[in-house]
């Protein structure tokens, strides 16, 4: 496999990327290749799962359709807008894992193979996240934006407000990613203290799924449910995005960028904190 | 053509139904046997067992709180109020909820292959469906047919409709053929992961697409969306058809009346398609040296 061969510390050379920070960078960005290029294998993997991406994308669609043409301008989206959320929001759901899971840290932790991760010459969080980049690389490319292609054709779409919030849409995909990334990694790092996370994961993908956005826009949430998912980090994975890109982010873009920056760095702090907390509960039996 | 060879080729088909029959019947005896050994594994760790049920509850909370959302600041949706909406996503979810507890998750399937662990399968001498039916089978997930169960009482109980015995009698009816046509679009489209194992998300996608798209009015989706879900999808036949009769709602896009009444033939045609599916699927299946 690709990426065993890269981060062999016996087969390579001792440091192969070279010294420091730059080495570290280096090696860091062939992870994250090589989990693209392990992704780019499969191809009918990537047709099946553009399909999918489309029939949720006219499903969600037509209801936001349905809803807004009974009550136009509910939640301060206009018609337009709100099929551009569903639609595009829709689209980035597979690019961060919104329902969950993809860092297959759980089973490897239970069948004992998480330990050819711990003797990797990059660091276990860091490994993973590498990981997370390179795909979410792959399946934005190749599922979101395709995704997204076709639903401005079966759709009336709005352009991003200005260039101010496209460069921001952007930057907060980025962050969104960081935040997804945390908060799956989180999960994934409870399998050290359980021998079976699956009740853990099941229930973490059906909150982010309900409380990102990707359902319906957090706007619609009635009273202490709004509240609660205002201030959710899981509104930063698609309801932020999308609010930048429409140009609806209350209280300006950099107080929206600023909300999934800091959630960014707190679930990431934690999830470094619990990462050493974990390794130090690992028993591998055998080996 | 003599008497004689009609006689012995009359035998044989006779004989050959006879050992479909037993075949069926040792199948279906083996999936009891495995149904039941998940029952007895469960029941050994309870905390475990009561935490699921209740995970699993929970996920089918997920499109009802939409449904109630939606329904927080619209009166009616495409004309459908708040009872009839909620009997079609009753109808739907406990069809797709029985489906999903008695086939189970079948797009597991695709990382079992990937692990290798499908070669040890074709060997055994049980049906390939039967296992993988059974390889994930969790009886928590029998708890999420409470949920549409209740929701479809409270909707029946607010519905006003003369309730006729015609009508009393096509809801069994209609949920039995739901979930027949839901475990047949499982199986079918399950088939497509012994050619490309990593699309299990596809498939998910595709029965999370089809379960969500039964949860609203098909008007919602506009014409063709919904003339191609009755006509070339079986979709339409898992709940809207046969609800428009007990709803008592003219066609909205002009079907005749008897459309309402195909659900069980269609159900037929779709576990025949795809049962071929599935053969195929298994001849196609390329093992990854396991």
């Amino acid at each position: 496999m690709v990426i065993s061969d890269l981060a062999s510390p016996v087969a390579a050379p001792a440091r192969p990327f070279g010294a420091g920070a730059v080495g570290c960078a280096r090696m860091w960005c062939a992870v994250a290749a090589a989990a693209a290029r392990r992704l780019l294998c499969y191809r009918a993997t990537v047709a099946a799962s553009i399909l999918s991406s489309i029939i949720l994308i006219v499903l969600r669609g037509h209801v936001a359709l349905a809803v807004w043409a009974e009550r136009p301008d509910l939640a301060g989206y206009d018609s337009t807008a709100a099929i551009t959320f569903t639609v595009i929001g829709q689209s980035l759901v597979t690019t961060f894992a919104v329902f969950g899971g993809m860092i297959d840290m759980p089973w490897r932790i239970r069948n004992g193979s998480i330990e050819v991760d711990l003797v990797r010459p990059v660091g276990f969080q860091r490994w993973w996240l590498g990981l997370e980049v390179g795909r979410a690389a792959v399946y934005f490319a190749s599922r979101a934006v395709p995704a997204a292609v076709v639903g401005a054709f079966l759709f009336d779409l709005r352009r991003p407000a200005s260039a101010g919030a496209c460069a921001a849409f952007g930057v907060s995909l980025g962050l969104a990613l960081l935040v997804s990334f945390g908060l799956r990694y989180l999960v994934g790092l409870s399998a050290f203290w359980m021998t079976d996370a699956r009740g853990v994961q099941a229930v973490s993908a059906l909150v982010m799924m309900f409380f990102s956005g990707a359902v319906l826009p957090l706007a619609l949430f009635p009273g202490p449910l709004g509240t609660i998912a205002g201030l959710a980090p899981f509104g930063a994975v698609v309801q932020v995005p999308m609010d930048l890109y429409l140009g609806t982010a209350d209280g300006g873009a950099l107080r929206a960028l600023a909300f999934q920056a800091v959630w960014a760095a707190l679930l990431l702090l934690a999830a470094r904190a619990l990462t050493t907390a974990g390794l130090r509960r690992l028993v591998v039996q055998g080996g | 053509m003599n008497q004689r060879t009609a006689e012995r080729t009359g035998g044989r088909a006779g004989q050959r139904v006879g050992e479909r029959v037993g075949l069926l019947r040792t199948e279906a005896g083996s999936y009891l046997l495995l149904v039941g050994a998940a029952f007895r594994s469960a029941a050994q760790y309870r905390v475990s067992l009561v935490l699921y049920t209740l995970v699993e509850m929970a996920g089918a909370a997920l499109d009802l709180a939409t449904i109630s959302i939606i329904f927080a600041h619209l009166s009616d949706l495409d004309g459908f109020s708040l009872a009839e909406v909620a009997f079609l996503y009753g109808t739907s979810a406990l069809a797709f909820a029985l489906a999903e507890a008695m086939a189970g998750p079948l797009d597991q399937l695709g990382w079992h292959i990937k692990e290798g662990r499908m070669d040890a399968v074709l060997i055994r001498p049980v049906s390939v469906l039967v296992q993988c039916a059974t390889m994930d089978f969790s009886p928590q997930r029998l708890s999420r047919i409470v949920q549409p169960v209740a929701v479809l009482a409270v909707s029946v109980a607010a519905l006003d409709v003369d309730w006729t015995p015609a009508r009393v009698a096509l809801l069994p009816a209609m949920i039995a053929c739901g979930t027949l046509i839901s475990i047949s679009l499982a199986v079918g489209i399950a088939a497509v992961l012994f050619v490309a194992p990593d699309s299990s998300l596809a498939v998910s996608a595709v029965r999370q697409g089809s379960a969500l798209a039964t949860q609203y009015p098909l008007t919602v989706y506009g014409r063709r969306a919904a003339l191609l879900m009755t006509v070339v999808l079986p979709i339409a036949f898992v709940n809207w058809q046969p609800a428009l009769f007990v709803l008592d709602r003219p066609d909205p896009f002009g079907l005749p009346a008897f459309t309402r009444f195909l659900s069980l033939p269609v159900a037929v045609v779709c576990a025949a398609a795809a049962a071929t599916a599935w053969r195929s699927g298994i001849r196609h299946y390329r093992g990854v040296g396991g």
